[in-house]
């Protein structure tokens, strides 16, 4: 029990909760208007990808190459993290949202693995990247189902049976899980 | 200080938030081309202009994310202590990377407009004024953002606060937005208060002079309000960039009561043929249809003819055009221009009603019978049924079979007088369907 | 020769910590080491005299401003020079445009800094790898880079926390040439744990122990106030390891 509070104490995660639950929960009240208007769904998905995008500072330690020294298997707690943080973020909004809970739970797939590859590809300060961006231009756009790439674009906004936006979240939780997972967050801190 | 600019433009985050911003435009304008759709944005310059305000819903939110990325450098760096042994005042240190932000900013935003320009400068029928003033705004806009993401970065330096400010900001917008919504649409007020336009105009329309003016002032406050939190050294100054934007929101709220998009008076102004024959006119927004309208439009001048007090000239009739239309004009709806296919249904579209244009609205009951009755009419001047034009559905076409052989079947005579009926009516945006008097419960 | 350091009953605290307590100092031009254990104040007393940390007690001019009341920072600050003990950078930043523009925040005139830049550079043996990114220096070339900014503008009082660590050898020697060109204009002071480094370049020796200090004299002094049976290789490592020694004695005694 010690060392996982070790380790999240390491990864500043209790702050980041402290901010990322806060947070989930006002953006995800913001548009909790009539049920499964359009407008819950855009806020749910923003909550989420707000939440993840906080949550995501955990995923890298202060000192990445530390990290990489270490004895023990990274791979398993990698994806436990990940699996945490899905979790908590979903959970949260979920709770709060009107939206359906299948986008809820599918939003969270899709930016938790946004995350992971950004932490991965740039590292923890900047995990917050892809979240951030993907989530505003999914909630800024309407999600319209034409044309194809704008259909994309705006999966998260999109309905809980659009077979598309599914796929499309699950190939970020995929992609952006494996990645982490396997190399976890990149060394060099830029900027 | 030009060299140390140099260096903040190279070597800041401003020039990723600029790339970003021009990559997300381009892809925005240019997305829509995948379905055709560029017609919300290339018909005319004041379009463009506003379609990149509207776009700014989504970069608004991630500049302000960008400014408080930037606004955190010299913490991330540990390089504060360093830093505060050097004479120069914090405001001289960090006038540089705002400058550097603002003018990557704008740049960005310059770049989506120059990626939509060619497109405009082809299909636009005019070259408009005054857009400028809404691309000024957009560009004042965007600014304010990356101001204030400095300014907030700076007061707030933690590292969560990037991404709140980028997803939290956008979230309040969006919630704004929905509050806005309930109020009266034709009045956007608060609306317009909004760093980004909720809806579209249309290529008749302009956006007020004294809106962007009163979005320059508010949107300028706020920038300025942005740049006092960024370049305070203590806490009074911080106090004070409350002043800006108060003061902007102050001098902006009585500009913006009046109609934010009135009608484009030198759009709708006419562009007439001037070869000696019957005249042909459209509005300059679509001045370069005109010459595929000529040679249609004169047969359908040739073919009203048969009417007494027949019209001379066609004119484009842009939505709100000034009614009673004179006798010596054949109207013609501003969207067949557009939604004709070929020639022979551009005529039969000048024919519908006997040249005058649609007046009934889509949600009165007898919709469907001023629309047979017009189509009826097009026929019996086109001299055959059904016109040239997309096919019905088996019922509406049988439909108006019978309420047109029900019209032949009439004495000569007393079939021109019921067309001439239907153009007497269509002139004074009268009952057609009951001018026609054939069909549904007549 | 005006005295470009001077302290008297300086304190000096690091939260509620006094890690400089009661020093008297005055130094001049020339190049003054540093030395003493971990914990003996040397950074919280470079970091006072860098203008970082406000004294808590006692008197302290530097560069002829007295440092109480509303002190002229600026004027003080233009005449200075600072390496930090943790020396941050922006790791985008090319050394040139570091180097260019911790010369602009000192006020270097416009018309002279791209060769104050250039001649920091070469001084510190860095002009080869101007071009290259902050990030991709190894240590020791940080730790140049990080004297270049310190010297870019020509500093009567240069503070440098630690400035060979990290350095190789001939590094080292030349960094030992270095101080002694500057220490003929400037007021140089040097914090090291390497008292080799302060008897082949230092005109003077401050030793320091728990926030006080111990001497100040030449190396020479040092060196001669140990004896064979004191711990050390060199003369001035047992002049050193005697001096710290006594001094830890003495006050337990008084006390």
């Amino acid at each position: 029990m010690t060392t996982v509070a070790l380790y999240l104490r390491s990864r500043e995660v209790p702050a980041g909760v402290l901010c990322a639950v806060p947070a989930m929960v006002a953006v995800a009240w913001l548009g909790s208007g009539p049920a499964e208007s359009r407008h819950a769904v855009t806020a749910a998905a923003l909550a989420v990808a707000l939440g993840v995008a906080v949550l995501g500072h955990g995923l890298g330690g202060p000192d990445s190459t530390l990290d990489a020294t270490a004895a023990i298997r990274w791979a398993p707690r990698r994806a436990l993290h990940l699996a945490a943080i899905l979790v908590v973020a979903a959970a949260v909004v979920a709770i709060v949202t009107t939206a359906p809970v299948a986008v809820v739970l599918r939003d969270a797939a899709g930016f938790t693995g946004l995350a992971a590859l950004a932490a991965a590809l740039f590292g923890r300060r900047l995990a917050w990247t892809l979240p951030v961006v993907t989530g505003c231009v999914s909630a800024g756009i309407p999600a319209v189902p034409e044309p194809f790439a704008l259909y994309l674009l705006t999966w998260a906004g999109q309905p809980p049976d659009s077979p598309v936006a599914l796929t499309t979240a699950l190939i970020f939780a995929v992609a952006g899980a494996a990645m982490y997972v396997t190399r976890g967050p990149a060394r060099p801190a830029p900027l | 200080m030009s060299g140390i600019l140099g260096i903040e433009l190279r070597r800041s985050g401003a020039l990723l938030a600029g790339t970003a911003t021009a990559v997300l435009g381009v892809a925005g304008l240019y997305l829509l081309a995948l379905t055709g759709q560029t017609g919300l944005w290339d018909q005319q310059w004041h379009l463009l202009a506003v379609f990149q305000r509207i776009m700014l819903v989504v970069l608004w939110p991630l500049a302000l994310a960008a400014g408080a990325w930037q606004a955190g450098r010299d913490r991330r760096s540990r390089i504060e202590e360093l830093l505060g042994t050097t004479p120069a005042p914090g405001w001289r240190r960090l006038r540089p990377s705002s400058l550097a932000t603002a003018l990557a900013l704008a740049a960005g935003y310059l770049l989506v407009l120059a990626a939509g320009a060619p497109k405009v400068a082809t299909a636009a029928g005019h070259p408009g004024s005054g857009w400028w003033a809404v691309v000024a705004v957009g560009v004042l806009a965007l600014v304010a953002a990356g101001f204030l993401g400095l300014g907030l970065g700076r007061l707030l330096p933690y590292a969560y606060t990037p991404a709140v400010l980028g997803a939290g900001s956008l979230a309040g917008l969006l919630a704004a937005i929905e509050v806005t919504k309930l109020d009266d649409a034709t009045v956007p007020g608060p609306a317009l208060l909004l760093p980004f336009f909720t809806s579209t105009i249309s290529e008749f329309q302009e956006v007020a002079g004294s809106v962007s003016t009163g979005q320059a002032w508010w949107l300028g406050g706020l920038a300025l309000g942005g740049l006092v939190l960024y370049l305070a050294t203590n806490r009074l100054v911080r106090l004070l960039a409350v002043v800006p934007p108060a003061l902007g929101l102050a001098l902006a709220a009585p500009m913006l009561t009046v109609t934010a998009f009135p009608v484009d008076t030198a759009a709708v102004a006419e562009v007439c043929t001037t070869d000696g024959g019957p005249r042909v006119c459209v509005t300059a927004a679509h001045s370069r249809k005109l010459a595929v309208l000529v040679a249609p439009a004169r047969e359908g001048l040739r073919l009203l003819a048969k009417l007494p007090d027949a019209p001379a000239s066609v004119h484009e009739a842009a939505p709100g055009r000034a009614h009673p239309q004179p006798a010596s004009e054949a109207w013609l709806d501003s969207d067949n221009l557009s939604q004709a296919a070929d020639p022979a249904e551009l005529t039969a579209r000048i024919l519908a009603g006997a040249g005058t244009p649609l007046c009934a609205r889509n949600e009165e009951s007898a919709y469907l019978d001023v629309l047979r009755a017009r189509a009826v009419a097009a026929a019996w001047l086109y001299g055959s049924h059904p016109v040239p034009g997309p096919a019905y559905a088996a019922a509406e076409q049988a439909q108006r079979d019978t309420m047109w052989k029900t019209l032949v079947a009439l004495p000569a005579g007393e079939q021109e007088r019921r067309v001439a009926a239907v153009r007497a009516a269509g002139l004074t945006c009268g009952d057609q369907a009951a001018a026609l008097g054939i069909g549904a419960g007549r | 020769m005006a005295t470009t350091v001077e302290a008297v009953g300086l304190r000096v605290r690091t939260g509620r910590h006094v890690a400089v307590d009661g020093v008297d100092l005055s130094l001049s031009t020339g190049v003054h080491g540093l030395l003493g254990p971990n914990g003996a104040g040397k950074t919280t007393l470079i970091r006072a005299l860098a203008t970082v940390l406000r004294p808590h007690d006692g008197r302290l001019r530097l560069l002829g401003q007295p440092m109480d009341g509303r002190p002229d920072l600026r004027a003080v600050r233009r005449a200075l020079g600072y390496l930090p003990q943790e020396f941050g950078y922006y790791p985008r930043f090319t050394v040139t445009e570091f180097v260019e523009y911790m010369a602009w925040l000192k006020e270097v005139p416009v018309t002279e800094r791209r060769r104050a830049v250039r001649n920091a550079l070469e001084r510190v043996g860095l002009a080869d790898r101007a071009g290259s990114r902050m990030k991709a220096l190894s240590g020791g070339m940080l730790r140049r880079a990080g004297i270049a900014q310190a010297i870019v503008n020509e500093p009567e009082l240069l503070l440098l926390d630690e400035p060979t660590v990290g350095l190789d050898p001939q590094q080292r020697l030349d960094f030992r040439a270095l101080l002694r060109d500057l220490g003929e204009r400037s007021c140089v002071i040097v914090s090291t744990h390497l008292v080799e480094d302060v008897a082949a370049a230092c005109t003077s020796v401050v030793l320091a122990d728990a926030g006080r200090i111990v001497l100040h004299g030449t190396p020479d002094d040092i060196a001669a106030a140990g004896s064979p049976a004191d711990a050390g290789d060199s003369p001035i490592e047992r002049g050193y390891s005697a001096l710290i020694e006594r001094h830890r004695a003495a006050p337990a005694v008084a006390r």
